[in-house]
């Protein structure tokens, strides 16, 4: 007679209780993180419309598992590049071959070679997207265009002094973070990745980790879009902690307006994408994405706006939210080193917060104490919730006082820095190995 | 050919100039050298080039400025 365990039904409880303990708790905290993220996007505290794929995907990958048959298991297996441990490798072919090896239906982010990949294709779901729109940065990519159609380079061009220097302040924690990060042992690739994260830009997180730190970009880009949800929260605490109420109500004299035209905006852009691509070629896909959005913005191409803005910009987002929520796997996830990439996370945010109000007292003394210091924030580049943050702060305190154009300038110009910034590591990284 | 449009395509042109010679510093005369001379040259170029993109926007600045004191509104 056939034996038959009841457990083997329910298999996502089953490869629960006989995983190890670490795995064990870290599904269990994952999904109920994943509840959180989810809870808190609904509530607005964090981005809704990453937070809300994200959350649910993590709770469904982790809640998942299963025991993967042999054939695939052993696909997953052979695909994967063989660790340094021997032994490992080898009970993990023979787990993978009696059909015990626990794994998910979702995808499988670590396999590298062409056949098992093409098996896995016909297997998981979501891997088809993760092979051709997120290994190779192209979600990033559409991000970018996307807030390239949204941006007007227009607020930059009419104060380039003041966005420039605000934006170059705020890049303080991308700087600073780097050699922090080395000094606590981390490798170049790995220091620079997570120091984007001071940035503020997750498409720049994205993109560098996944050039200099592909076996990290997961904690890295996961700890990175967590954090630039807090932007939208805590930086209002950083700018009341740092600048008085007094000059936080400090009224900008009024500035008359003369429009820069679209053509001006059109050749700058071709010239400035051009510059870039020739100074920095391994981060060409970035400047071509930023660099198309504007000019078709400033083209007026009706069609094109519609398409890029609408469903490139948020179907890549939804999907970045739920691949990134996918891949919060436990036994993908659990390095060692994601505490220290969480603290290192928020040293790059603060640092450049206050770098950012640092540049902007600069401004304030400088200009003979008419710049609000408050516009600093804004230099960090997280389009546009820094700009609308500084406005909302100043709103607060005085609320005919109008700081959104200088506070947009530098935010746009922040974004312009952050992708120079991920053009000079991607580069100079490499070389530092040679 | 405005005056101020004049002085606009002259920071064009100056910008342009700049901009790319400093790509070819920072790619092309870079690579003659190595090691720290080569990152300290391809730094200074990628400056310069940097520079070169500040001066357009300077330009553009001027014809702002400009227009804004030849509107019939300016005090």
């Amino acid at each position: 007679m056939l034996s038959f365990n009841f457990l083997d039904l329910f298999q996502g409880i089953t490869t629960l209780i006989s995983s190890p303990p670490t795995i064990l708790f870290g599904r269990l905290g994952l999904i109920f993180l994943g509840a959180v993220l989810l809870y808190l996007g609904k509530k607005g505290v964090l981005e809704p419309l990453l937070m809300i794929p994200m959350g649910l995907g993590m709770i469904a990958v982790n809640a998942g598992v299963l025991f993967l048959d042999p054939t695939t298991a052993t696909h997953i297996v052979s695909g994967t590049a063989a660790g340094p441990d021997a032994a490992a490798t080898q009970q993990l072919a023979a787990q993978a071959a009696s059909g015990h090896l626990p794994g998910t239906l979702f995808m499988s982010p670590l396999v590298e070679k062409t056949d098992s990949l093409m098996y896995l294709m016909q297997v998981d779901f979501l891997q088809p997207i993760y092979t051709f729109a997120f290994s190779n940065g192209l979600i990033a990519c559409f991000v970018f265009m996307g807030i390239g159609v949204l941006l007007d380079v227009g607020f930059v061009i009419a104060r380039p002094f003041l966005s420039m220097f605000l934006a170059l302040a705020a890049e303080l924690g991308t700087v600073v973070t780097f050699p922090i990060a080395i000094a606590l042992g981390l490798n170049p690739g790995e220091a620079a990745s997570i120091a984007m994260v001071g940035g503020a830009d997750g498409p720049m997180v994205l993109f560098t980790s996944l050039t200099l730190a592909k076996h990290l970009f997961v904690p890295i880009t996961v700890v990175a879009y967590l954090y630039l949800g807090l932007t939208y929260g805590g930086y209002p605490y950083l700018i009341r902690l740092l600048v008085p109420a007094k000059l936080r109500g400090l009224k900008m004299p009024p500035k008359p307006m003369v429009k820069v035209t679209s053509d001006e905006k059109l050749a700058f852009s071709v010239v400035g994408c051009a510059v870039l691509c020739l100074l920095f070629p391994s981060a060409a896909p970035l400047f071509l994405s930023l660099f198309v959005g504007v000019a078709v913005r400033e083209s007026g191409l009706k069609y094109f706006i519609a398409v890029i803005d609408g469903p490139i910009l948020y179907g890549a987002t939804m999907f970045l939210g739920l691949l990134l929520g996918v891949l919060c796997e436990a036994s993908t996830i659990l390095d060692p080193k994601v505490l220290l990439l969480l603290v290192l996370g928020i040293i790059a945010l603060l640092l450049s917060g206050v770098g950012g109000l640092l540049g902007g007292y600069a401004a304030y003394f400088f200009s003979g104490r008419k710049i609000n210091p408050v516009i600093g924030i804004a230099g960090v580049s997280c389009v546009p919730s820094t700009a609308k943050v500084a406005q909302k702060e100043v709103s607060n305190v005085s609320p005919d006082s109008l700081i959104l154009p200088e506070a947009l300038g530098a935010n746009i110009c922040g974004v312009i820095t952050s992708a120079i910034l991920t053009g000079i590591y991607i580069t100079i990284i490499p070389l530092l190995g040679k | 050919m405005t005056p101020a449009l004049k002085a606009s395509a002259r920071h064009w042109l100056a910008g342009i100039t700049i901009a790319f010679t400093g790509v070819a510093i920072s790619r092309l005369l870079a690579s003659g050298f190595e090691g720290r001379a080569h990152a300290l040259v391809a730094l200074t170029g990628q400056l310069v080039a940097l520079g070169g993109l500040f001066v357009i926007l300077l330009g553009i600045r001027r014809r702002l400025r400009d227009a804004l004191v030849q509107s019939p509104d300016h005090p």
